[in-house]
């Protein structure tokens, strides 16, 4: 991999322009015009935590304690079954678990606006475990992933830092200042699909409520089987939206994500690309799509889906042998072509979830009814016999 | 960024391209480095950094 050396070179011109440089060039989030800016803080184990609650262009509240809670209900940190995914803009993971710590003390007040808001917590909490989700924009999160430094890594772990590369104070007008900064530009189309699960997430969490369900207790098996779930999904649909990005394929070169080489040999059903370098990510049965031309090509080609059907290292250059692509759509001898893994096929996906929901909640799901299933005796395929095996 | 970030940042360069025969110059170096090489990964990344400073917005 050389990507720590194309990270370095990127590095050295943000030191010479002076300005931090985009990594990504799609914006990774939106600022919802409702949405809650927090930061906050605690001195010592000791002391009472300390939050300034905000929307745009609001007056912000500072409070402690279960003001906390009545300052982000004010704010709209509410459960409605039918609305809309609250969003939360915080500087880092430090302040959602600040956040999350007033919530838990009071997820059971008899207030129901604070009861809310704790829920509301609990939910983003949850959504935090998300990557691409728009429920929590945590900015230093954000500014690590979109934006590279004329400093070295270290420094890049601290709030302060980031405000200070981007111009913006430490006030909460700051924080929005921030969040405006790094979330210009057009949104990767491909995080739709992670957006649309937030309000799924959080109106199911809000009928929950309505029910009475305190966030704090562990989820039931089914829920908690489906969350694991959604979030390998994310994951995946992550991953793909940021190679959709034109900037980012360039770096997923270096990676081993992204690979291009010359077509050697192109049949009827196969075609062949000798890739330079060797240290491709894709494996033999890897869903590929694939276009005629190099990493800046993707936008304008013709993007084809196939598998990878085999790989062998000859001569020093990765042979890829690619199978499933139409042949109308294969290239010829001689064409440059660009490999990267397949986005997930958002219908599969979908398709996948709810069959998955059905059998978790059906009636006699074991992981739903709490029942350790019984031993049955079947056959076992040989090559899980070998694998098992293997590593014993 | 500070004087402090830039001896950080060429301390930095300096210990990642040791035994490459690289040094940070080499970022806009000419030529045509192999395919998969240190060098060639150091002039993409420069190019496509000033690229990147080149989106509006940036």
């Amino acid at each position: 991999m050389t990507v720590e050396f194309y990270d370095l070179a990127q590095r050295l011109y943000a030191e010479t322009s002076g300005k931090p440089v985009l990594k990504v060039a799609g914006a990774l989030f939106g600022v919802s015009p409702q949405a809650i800016f927090v930061q906050a803080h605690q001195d010592g184990a000791h002391s009472a935590p300390v939050a300034t609650v905000s929307t745009a262009g609001g007056s912000p509240v500072t409070a402690k304690g279960v003001r906390v809670l009545r300052a982000l209900a004010a704010a709209g940190a509410q459960m409605d079954p039918a609305g809309d995914a609250v969003q939360v803009v915080i500087p880092d993971a430090a302040t959602l678990a600040v956040l999350a710590g007033i919530a838990r003390s009071h997820a059971t007040h008899n207030d129901d606006a604070v009861r809310a808001a704790s829920a509301v917590v609990g939910w983003w909490v949850d959504r935090a475990g998300y990557p691409g989700t728009g429920a929590v924009i945590e900015l230093l999160a954000h500014s690590r992933q979109r934006y590279i430094t004329g400093a070295i890594p270290s420094r890049e772990r601290h709030a302060s830092f980031w405000r200070a590369a981007f111009g913006v104070g430490e006030s909460i007008a700051g924080l929005v200042g921030w969040a405006e900064r790094i979330s210009r530009g057009e949104m990767l189309a491909a995080l739709t699909t992670i957006r649309e699960d937030d309000t799924y997430t959080y109106r199911m969490a809000a009928q929950r409520f309505q029910k009475g369900w305190d966030w704090t207790r562990p989820e039931p098996p089914p829920v908690a089987a489906m969350g694991l779930r959604m979030r390998c999904d994310t994951a995946d649909l992550w991953e793909a939206a940021l190679l959709s990005d034109r900037l980012w394929r360039h770096r997923a070169v270096h990676t081993g994500h992204v690979t291009g080489g010359t077509v050697t040999h192109a049949t009827r059903a196969f075609f062949t690309i000798s890739a330079p370098r060797l240290d491709s990510r894709l494996r033999v049965g890897a869903d590929v799509i694939g276009w005629i031309g190099g990493c800046d090509s993707y936008d304008r080609a013709t993007v084809s889906h196939g598998h990878v059907h085999a790989a062998h290292a000859v001569n020093g250059a990765l042979n890829l042998t690619i199978a499933g692509i139409p042949y109308a759509q294969r290239p010829n001898p001689g064409d440059w072509v660009t490999l990267m893994p397949a986005p997930p096929n958002e219908r599969t996906v979908r398709m996948g979830r709810s069959r998955y929901r059905r059998l978790l909640f059906r009636g006699d799901s074991w992981i739903a009814s709490g029942k350790t299933p019984g031993i049955r005796r079947r056959d076992v395929p040989l090559d899980v016999l070998c694998a098992a095996a293997e590593t014993e | 960024m500070s004087e402090s970030h830039s001896e950080a940042l060429h301390g930095l360069a300096e210990q990642m391209l040791a035994g490459t025969g690289l040094t940070a110059a080499d970022v806009t170096g000419g030529g045509n480095p192999a395919e998969g090489s240190a060098a060639q990964a150091l002039q993409e990344g420069w190019e496509i950094a000033a690229r990147a400073a080149k989106i509006q917005g940036a």
